[in-house]
């Protein structure tokens, strides 16, 4: 049982809970977004932190869920919450039920009129419709304006679900609203650092939202240490590269294929499966080509298994825009 | 009745600085109130301290250096101001932090040596000096902004529907030691009282 780590992690999490609820106190949106932040940090440390003691005692365990939700609720992430409350209902069973009931006595009502407030906010939603089988993206582009409005109105009240702006992301690059788009990725980015999929996309979504050289530069943070990062970031990476070298000057470009090509191809040396090793295939194809000084053609589609996009181009359709855009439909 | 002073900034000295340093700023905004006439130090609480089965009347006489403060806690004082003056400072925070705070404080008078090493969220005790697993000691803490003594008696013994702290504080068996820590802003009071063991 490692007990002076596991202290020292629970130390460290009331530290941001205790700086966190000062930022709630402060009423600030940009502090109490920054309270959301500490305290998604603090519910991370408190899960990790059970995890050392060998054979926790269940009612340690239900404490450290407990904790957890609580820093969702009070972080405002009704989503993340609700998912840590159903660990509780589980994990509760398991602990006298006197006990139990005492424990959570004070989340409980929290946590119930959290879920009401945000339900009730959830059911005025006309263009957005959140859950499975839902549409986050409208096809048209005044229902996205519509969608836009809404999103904004639950990352207002919420500004600690990160999947709320991940909606925001891909409703204002849709509609071409680059750097709100970008902005929206931050914060869900910053709410959730281990999230793979938040981190692959903000490698492409750098190469449009912003100046060259800060995506050079957000980009930069990742050189040399792609061994084994996530498949999907490694694909994004690339793709930014090839981005950046298209849109650069011609002296950088066989640089910036080069680093993309050895990007694809540490994703690929990880056997991803599905749709991200189709796209990292054809993205391999793709800087090949242009290595090679050939024009790229739908026929790099068909080798990297990505038939279904291939039948749907025009002629006019560029190589590198379908890869892309295949990509991102994948994130 | 016994007078205990205590100068906000010994608890740099006495607790975790990294827990206190949040705290002071809403202490200096909630404890002197609204009234021009009890908003100067030392700010007395009386506080009705129970352990052991024994219970003493004391006079907490709670003063501050700003100048050492500000040294510790930067931005302090533009902090402070806003908490007291501004429209989207949350009251109910504020209260709360400033109840760690005096909570801190009474630790460090009423149990000299022991030292907050946590802080939990969602469930009690908030201040936890271990945090052994089925083995936990800490003090539970409550603030009021009004109701006196009648409002901390009513967190700790409850009413119609509302059980209250010290019996739902009583059968945590993950318990082993916890005291409760109650303040009251106006009227100013407060009751630090062992409930286990």
């Amino acid at each position: 049982m490692s007990l002076g780590l596991y202290e020292k992690q629970r130390q460290m999490a009331g530290g941001l809970k205790m700086r966190a609820t000062a930022g709630l106190a402060d009423g600030r949106s940009e502090h109490v977004f920054e309270a959301c932040v500490l305290f998604h940090e603090a519910a991370r440390v408190e899960q990790r932190a059970v995890g050392l003691i060998d054979a926790a005692p269940a009612e340690t365990r239900l404490a450290a869920l407990i904790e957890a939700c609580a820093c969702y609720v009070d972080g405002l992430d009704p989503p993340m919450a609700g998912q840590v409350w159903a660990q509780i209902v589980r994990e509760r069973e398991r602990v006298d039920a006197e006990v139990a009931t005492s424990m959570l006595s004070r989340l409980e009502p929290r946590y119930e009129r959290s879920h009401r407030a945000y339900a009730k906010l959830l059911s005025k939603l006309v263009f957005i419709r959140p859950g499975p089988g839902g549409s986050l993206v409208p096809p048209h582009a005044r229902d996205r304006r519509g969608a836009a409005r809404e999103v904004a109105e639950v990352t207002d009240s919420y500004p600690g679900a990160a999947i709320w702006w991940w909606a925001a992301y891909r409703i204002a690059e849709a509609s071409g609203r680059n750097m709100h788009a970008w902005y929206a990725l931050r914060r869900a980015h910053r709410l959730e650092p281990d999230n793979a999929r938040f981190e692959a996309v903000s490698l492409l979504a750098a190469t449009w939202a912003l100046a060259p050289a800060a995506a050079d530069e957000h980009l930069a943070g990742y050189r040399g240490r792609l061994d084994g990062t996530a498949p999907e970031v490694c694909l994004m990476y690339a793709l930014g590269e090839v981005r950046l070298a298209r849109d650069g000057p011609p002296q950088g470009r066989v640089e910036r294929w080069e680093r993309a090509l050895q990007a694809a191809r540490a994703g690929l040396a990880q056997h991803p499966g599905g749709t991200t090793r189709k796209n990292l295939r054809a993205t391999e194809l793709l800087i090949q080509s242009y290595l090679d000084d050939e024009k790229p053609t739908l026929e790099l589609l068909y080798l990297a298994g990505l038939a279904d996009v291939a039948v749907r181009a025009r002629p006019t359709d560029d190589i590198a825009d379908l890869v892309t855009t295949s990509a991102k439909e994948a994130a | 009745m016994t007078s205990l002073p205590y100068s906000l900034e010994q608890l740099f000295v006495d607790q975790d600085p990294d827990l206190v340093a949040d705290t002071i700023a809403p202490v200096l905004a909630w404890v002197p109130g609204r009234s021009k006439k009890k908003r100067s130090p030392p700010y007395v609480f009386p506080l009705e301290h129970t352990a052991a089965g024994h219970t003493t009347a004391h006079a907490l006489e709670l003063t501050w250096d700003r100048a050492k403060l500000a040294q510790r806690v930067p931005g302090l004082v533009a902090h402070v101001r806003r908490l007291r003056s501004a429209r989207s400072a949350q009251r109910e925070h504020v209260t709360e932090l400033a109840a760690y705070g005096l909570s801190f404080v009474a630790i460090s008078l009423l149990m000299p040596g022991r030292r907050v090493m946590t802080y939990n969220r969602g469930m009690a005790p908030d201040l936890l000096f271990d945090t052994t697993p089925n083995e936990l000691r800490g003090v539970e803490t409550a603030g009021r902004a009004t109701g006196g003594r009648r409002a901390l008696t009513l967190i700790r013994d409850g009413s119609a529907g509302d059980p209250g702290k010290r019996p739902q504080l009583l059968v945590r068996t993950d318990i082993a030691e916890v005291s409760l820590s109650l303040w009251c802003g106006s009227a100013r009071t407060g009751i630090m009282e062992q409930v286990k063991p």
